[in-house]
């Protein structure tokens, strides 16, 4: 057999004893104190004479501990800042627990009485170091979550609301290196020349080699927080490594460009991606329609009834959706007035329907004033290009039904500049379909529906 | 058009009679299942589609000559699939040799999705199409496999999808029903259980209609004048409530009721929507209507029926197919020319009433389902140029209303056979039909039997792959 074999680490073994080892001194420590106050009932004087015997046990257990304890620190991976007070506060207990077992041993003669303020003082710093060192093992709230309803420890970035408006390198990336890798690699320290503070300064890469390249595989930094733990150029050398999912988000970053601006919804996110938005960040990167974005109290009651009185009527997009949806009960009805009771949900309304219901240019100054209106149907009216104005300012008007109202080619200006507009119906307007192809240049995203011409209803080849 | 169904010009005279009918409101009052009281019905999430138009195609269509194309039965057509494959018990288990498609197959559109010239209509809507090609039943026989593509499960007796919707989101029409079935001839087998309330409240089945000048029998009143007819049902409803006072709650009463007041409002609402003569020349050309083939004529007039029902607010419309001179798209013989009788009949009618519903920006709240029951075989059924039925692999599309259009879902193996990647079930398709209609389908329940019972059941997940 090999010598080699024999690896033995005699150091790890007794660190490792070391949460074994600590609860001797306080078990002694807690029954030194106990006798102590017990003893000065006169019932229990006799205790008294066990107190000498207790508190060396104390201090012997706490040297034994204080000693293993500084073998465990040695071998890593401990939150530094913890670990400095958790080893001077056990230093600190081994040597106040000596003091104590000299003086109930009466070793110290000439000395004032403070036997309850060493035991307090024994006390406290026990308590202390033993939850310091409960945060070394379990993390630093270990203790008092469940007190206070954390949750379950994972990253609670502030990210936007709207996956649209996440910025990979802002919103994921960045955060990841401003807590795991800036204590040494800012602004000022760069190790290594290294500065991680900002994209730009990104770019220039470190010592050992570039951060951004042209895929993960070719980035350095990617490379550190891969390697094995134990690897001396791994990163973070300190303190908490980085997450599955903090590494995967910065792989995915890297390998679509790195770029500094680069939006979450441009491209294809994969599904493990997903997973791991949903599960480490609470968050759903699918797009969400602009109907569930929208947080609003529900409309009253008295407001509902009014308007449904008016000759409306209003349905709530769903049970939790408070956003309304209008259609007015007999269209040929609504008039100006009644259009204008609807000023009372302007914030509700998201879809409205007045097709059909003799709906002319100035009536379109009340709809305009409907932040939240997202689908509108106006078929069958008397909409001129002038009126199509009235509705360029709709933040989020999305869905536009214009067909059979005369409106030419001139109304395309203010089709064009509705900013969230996304499909437009014109069937049977007067726009023209060169017209249409000269926007579909322009607005590539805009769907713009023109309907059937007659040359297009004769049969394809048939079967 | 949607004024007059929405209490519009005869609407008004009409409600003011009813407000004089001891039924009506005093119905509304006690909570019964109405549809009037749909308004109050709330989908779970907002909703990406409103109404469901079910085209179902009865018999089963062969895929690989539809919308599966493969290249590898072209090259062993006339082979025996005994010695490529294993092949399943089919229903007359008489295995003749692979078969090619039958008709020439090309990628269409901007997306490229694949369709024979079986649909060269349709095959022109494809960018507006998610093509499921990974379908798969449980059962391999008619009745079975419609009551399971119909209800979600394959015996008789339960809740139609269309009911289950209609229980879940009510009409948004008080003058018409929630769930309209318009009938193109061919009853599928099985039956009107295809299309039934089940142990829903009985107000929830499917209104049967047929697209035609009276779709519903007994619609125009047969009385002289609206007195007589008033008296009859003030007698009626007297009769009703002293039964329903001596029961108590009784669904079977509540919901006759319910159905009478119903087809009173409907006396006025129906023979409107089947009065076509506000529709342009054109788009009644386009649909077909002017067709020399009578059920393309037939079939084009459900289409343009299930529009305007869409229009007027109705959540779930089926349309059965006509009854061709062939058999339904059952071809167990002779497959190139029923499929060609089938599919010349339904193909311009529903590439019309897509696009029909797109001009008028409907399509974007209308999910248009294509299906059948099951799918064929890649081989013949014995020598006579058809094909048995095969639950193993079929497919079938979804437009509008939520879908991502131009996605192609799922795969078969190199024969069309059996599914080998992203199989979809019966109750995944359910599942997926609900939500786009704001439902979540594991919330939406009824308690029958001693639990909770779901359209889905224990089973199905949404297809998020396919919705845009």
């Amino acid at each position: 057999m090999e010598s080699a074999v024999l690896n033995i680490d005699l150091i790890t073994f007794l660190g490792r004893l070391h949460p074994l080892i600590v609860h001797l001194p306080i078990g002694f420590m807690l029954l030194g104190g106990l006798f102590y106050l017990l003893g000065r009932q006169q019932k229990y004087e006799f205790l008294n004479r066990a107190l000498p015997v207790l508190f060396l046990l104390n201090a012997i257990g706490a040297i034994a501990a204080a000693l293993f304890g500084w073998l465990l620190a040695d071998t890593g991976g401990y939150d530094p800042d913890l670990l400095f007070w958790h080893r001077w506060a056990g230093v600190g207990s081994a040597l106040v627990s000596i003091l104590a077992w000299l003086y109930f041993d009466g070793r110290l003669t000439n000395f004032p009485a403070i036997s309850g303020w060493l035991i307090g003082l024994l006390l406290f710093l026990i308590v202390m170091t033993g939850h310091l060192g409960g945060s070394l093992t379990h993390g630093s709230n270990y203790l008092i979550d469940p007190l206070i309803g954390q949750t379950d420890g994972r990253n609670t970035l502030s990210l936007p609301e709207h996956p649209d408006s996440v910025i990979v390198f802002r919103d994921f990336v960045q955060p990841v290196l401003t807590a795991k890798c800036l204590d040494c690699h800012n602004s000022e320290t760069k190790k290594s020349a290294l500065d991680l503070s900002s994209w730009e300064a990104m770019q220039k890469g470190g010592k050992s080699g570039k951060v951004i390249g042209a895929s993960a595989l070719s980035s350095e930094l990617f490379a550190r927080v891969t390697l094995p733990p134990y690897h001396e150029k791994s990163m973070p050398p300190e303190g908490e490594s980085l997450t599955y999912g903090e590494i995967r988000l910065i792989e995915w970053w890297l390998n679509n460009g790195a770029g500094p601006e680069s939006r979450l919804t441009a491209q294809e996110i994969p599904p493990d991606l997903k997973i791991v938005m949903r599960r480490d960040y609470k968050f759903d990167p699918v797009p969400q329609p602009f109907v569930e974005t929208v947080q609003i109290a529900p409309l009253p009651a008295d407001t509902i009834a009014t308007l449904q009185s008016a000759g409306w009527r209003i349905i709530k997009l769903s049970k939790g959706n408070n956003l309304l949806e209008v259609s007015p009960q007999n269209p040929p009805l609504v008039n100006h007035e009644m259009l204008q009771t609807l000023l009372a949900a302007s914030n509700h309304i998201t879809w409205l329907n007045l097709g059909h219901a003799n709906i002319s240019d100035q009536d379109l100054e009340i709809i305009s004033q409907f932040v939240n209106l997202s689908r509108l149907r106006l078929e069958n009216n008397q909409i001129t290009d002038g009126g199509l104005r009235h509705l360029i300012d709709l933040p989020h008007l999305e869905s536009l039904t214009l067909y059979q109202n005369p409106i030419t080619n001139a109304g395309l200006e203010a089709i064009k500049e509705m900013p969230a507009l996304k499909r437009v119906y014109l069937w049977e307007t007067g726009i023209t379909a060169t017209a249409v192809d000269d926007i579909r240049e322009s607005h590539q995203e805009l769907i713009l529906e023109t309907g059937l011409q007659l040359e297009e209803m004769t049969e394809p080849d048939s079967i | 058009m949607l004024s007059m169904c929405r209490g519009g010009f005869g609407g008004i005279a009409l409600f003011g009679l009813m407000s004089s009918l001891p039924f009506g409101r005093k119905l509304l009052a006690a909570g019964l299942p109405n549809a009037a009281s749909g308004a109050e019905k709330l989908p779970d999430f907002a909703p990406r589609a409103k109404s469901i138009i079910f085209l179902y195609m009865d018999g089963g269509i062969s895929q690989v000559d539809a919308f599966d194309p493969k290249p590898r039965l072209d090259r062993e057509h006339g082979q025996n699939p005994l010695k490529k494959f294993k092949v399943d018990a089919t229903q007359f288990n008489n295995f003749g040799t692979l078969m090619k498609g039958q008709w020439n197959f090309k990628q269409h559109g901007e997306s490229g999705i694949w369709m024979s010239d079986l649909f060269p209509h349709i095959s022109t809507c494809v960018d507006d199409i998610a093509m499921i090609n990974s379908m798969v039943s449980e059962f391999p026989e008619h009745t079975n496999a419609n009551y399971f593509l119909h209800t979600g499960v394959g015996i008789q007796g339960r809740p139609s999808m269309g009911a289950w919707v209609n229980y879940g989101l009510g009409s948004e029409n008080e003058n018409l029903p929630g769930y309209v079935v318009l009938d193109g001839g061919l009853i599928p087998p099985g039956g009107i259980d295809n299309f039934k309330n089940g142990f829903l409240p009985a107000s929830y089945q499917a209104s049967i209609m047929k697209a035609q000048d009276v779709p519903l029998t007994n619609v125009r009143p047969l009385e002289s004048d609206d007195a007589d007819q008033q008296a009859k049902l003030q007698h009626i409803a007297k009769m009703d409530q002293s039964i329903l006072g001596k029961l108590g709650h009784a669904d079977q009463i509540e919901s006759a009721i319910a159905n009478y007041e119903l087809a009173y409002r409907m006396q006025v609402s129906v023979p409107e929507l089947s009065d076509f003569s506000g529709e342009s020349a054109a788009i009644r050309r386009f649909y077909g209507l002017d067709s020399d083939d009578k059920h393309m004529r037939t079939y084009a007039a459900q289409c343009l029926m299930a529009r305007r029902l869409v229009e007027r607010g109705v959540r779930f419309i089926e349309l059965t197919c006509p009854q061709v001179e062939a058999d339904r798209w059952d071809q167990h013989s002779n497959l190139k020319e029923g499929h060609s009788l089938n599919a010349h009949a339904v193909d311009q009618p529903i590439a019309a009433l897509i696009k029909d519903l797109k001009q008028r920006g409907l399509l974007e709240t209308t999910l248009i389902v294509f299906a059948g029951e099951f799918g064929r075989t890649p081989f013949a059924q014995g020598d006579g140029g058809g094909r048995d039925h095969n639950p193993s692999a079929f497919s079938i599309w979804l437009a509008g209303g939520g879908i991502k259009g131009g996605t192609t879902y799922g795969r078969t193996d190199e024969y069309g056979y059996r599914v080998i990647e992203n199989p979809v079930s019966i109750h995944e398709l359910h599942a997926t039909m609900l939500h786009l209609l704001g439902i979540d389908h594991e919330q939406q329940t009824f308690r029958f039997s001693g639990r909770d019972i779901r359209l889905t059941d224990v089973h199905g997940r949404v297809i998020h792959d396919i919705i845009a």
